[in-house]
């Protein structure tokens, strides 16, 4: 076994740290450092105060197809796929950069978290790797969406150019819809 | 003709130097069609200067001198100042353009390349730049850099009011990041 480097260790340590602050979950950290459960577990509780949470990651394709989840993951993969190719960079430092470039671009909720998790996008990038995802330009946009590989897409319309009728109608758009107009009338 | 003998008699009441003279502010031809009035004036360095009545603009239009003036260059009409403040204000966003890039790729490279919309060689090249460079650079006439949106289809349906703001926001933002290679290299 190669002999341990300190410098390699506070780097993976530095990333680790980086990773939870944005919000990584256990098993991505597990893939992405060569650290010990035990120390990143250790690490989780000293940065969060609270224990990471347990069970399987999210691992359906289709959630990334459905409408609201369907943009931000493009934006995602779209600001990934422009980092890899001309930046030159890859691996888990292109994914955390384009995470932030994502963050930067969709504007920030107050305490609510963004639509789509670091853990998220990661696993993205994983079905986009073994080729169960892959993007479509649309055809009114040209823009990059991401659609499953094996779909029909030559007349592919995208979410945005056309909405379905009832996007982004939520109960929580709607209450807070309510709340802004009480606050003008108060 | 009323309005004529307040006017004279203001003016004497002025500080005027020698006899004022009534002429056409020129300023005031193309903008508003309404000739208003110049006085000339002696200055104490024994130079006659013009100046402008702006009081006449004033009565006739509602306007001031300075507003005829200004509306003057807005409507454009050829006058080598406004071309000059133009070439300056393009020097000077090339210049700021130009140290922003800079900043912007030496504290991070693969961001700036992203947020810039640069290609690899490019942002190195910015970023070794020395300020003598930049300042070379920046000083030419003419813009360093140019619209993002090369298609008027795309950018006429981003910029049409039937969308959330947050909406379009992102959609331009994967219409940017989406952009083939040869379009930004």
């Amino acid at each position: 076994m190669a002999k341990k480097s300190v410098v390699t260790e506070a780097q993976e340590i530095q990333l680790a740290i980086e990773l939870i602050n944005l919000g990584a979950r256990l098993q991505l950290l597990e893939t992405e450092t060569s650290l010990s459960r035990e120390r990143l577990l250790k690490l989780y509780k000293e940065l969060k105060g609270v224990s990471p949470p347990k069970g399987m990651l999210p691992f359906s394709t289709d959630w990334f197809i459905t409408w609201q989840p369907n943009i931000h993951s493009s934006l995602f993969i779209d600001i990934h796929k422009y980092l890899v190719e001309h930046a030159g960079i890859s691996g888990i430092e292109a994914i955390m950069k384009a995470y932030k470039l994502y963050l930067e671009q969709v504007p920030p909720v107050v305490d609510d978290e963004p639509v789509l998790s670091l853990t998220r996008a990661w696993t993205l990038v994983r079905f986009f790797d073994s080729k169960m995802l892959t993007t479509a330009p649309c055809s009114k946009c040209r823009g990059h969406f991401v659609v499953h590989s094996f779909d029909l897409h030559d007349d592919y319309v995208c979410g945005l150019c056309h909405m379905p009728s009832r996007a982004g109608k939520t109960k929580k758009s709607k209450d807070a819809a309510a709340a802004s107009v009480e606050a003008v009338i108060a | 003709m009323q309005a004529m003998a307040n006017i004279a008699i203001s003016l004497f009441a002025g500080r005027s130097y020698c006899a004022p003279f009534f002429g056409v502010c020129d300023y005031t031809l193309g903008a508003c069609q309404t000739n208003a009035y110049v006085r000339v004036v002696r200055m104490p360095d024994k130079k006659y200067r013009f100046r402008p009545i702006s009081f006449v603009c004033c009565k006739l239009q509602n306007l001031s001198h300075w507003q005829c003036k200004y509306r003057a260059r807005y409507n454009g009409i050829k006058e080598d100042m406004t071309v000059n403040d133009m070439m300056a204000e393009i020097r000077d966003a090339n210049l700021s353009y130009l140290m922003l890039a800079q900043q912007m790729v030496r504290s991070d490279k693969a961001t700036a390349i992203f947020r810039l919309g640069l290609s690899k060689d490019i942002a190195d090249l910015i970023g070794g730049m020395s300020t003598t460079q930049i300042l070379k650079l920046a000083g030419s006439n003419m813009m360093l850099a140019r619209f993002r949106f090369d298609d008027s289809a795309i950018l006429g349906m981003l910029t049409k009011n039937n969308k959330d703001r947050a909406l379009a926001q992102s959609h331009a933002a994967i219409l940017m990041a989406g952009q083939p290679i040869e379009e930004i290299a």
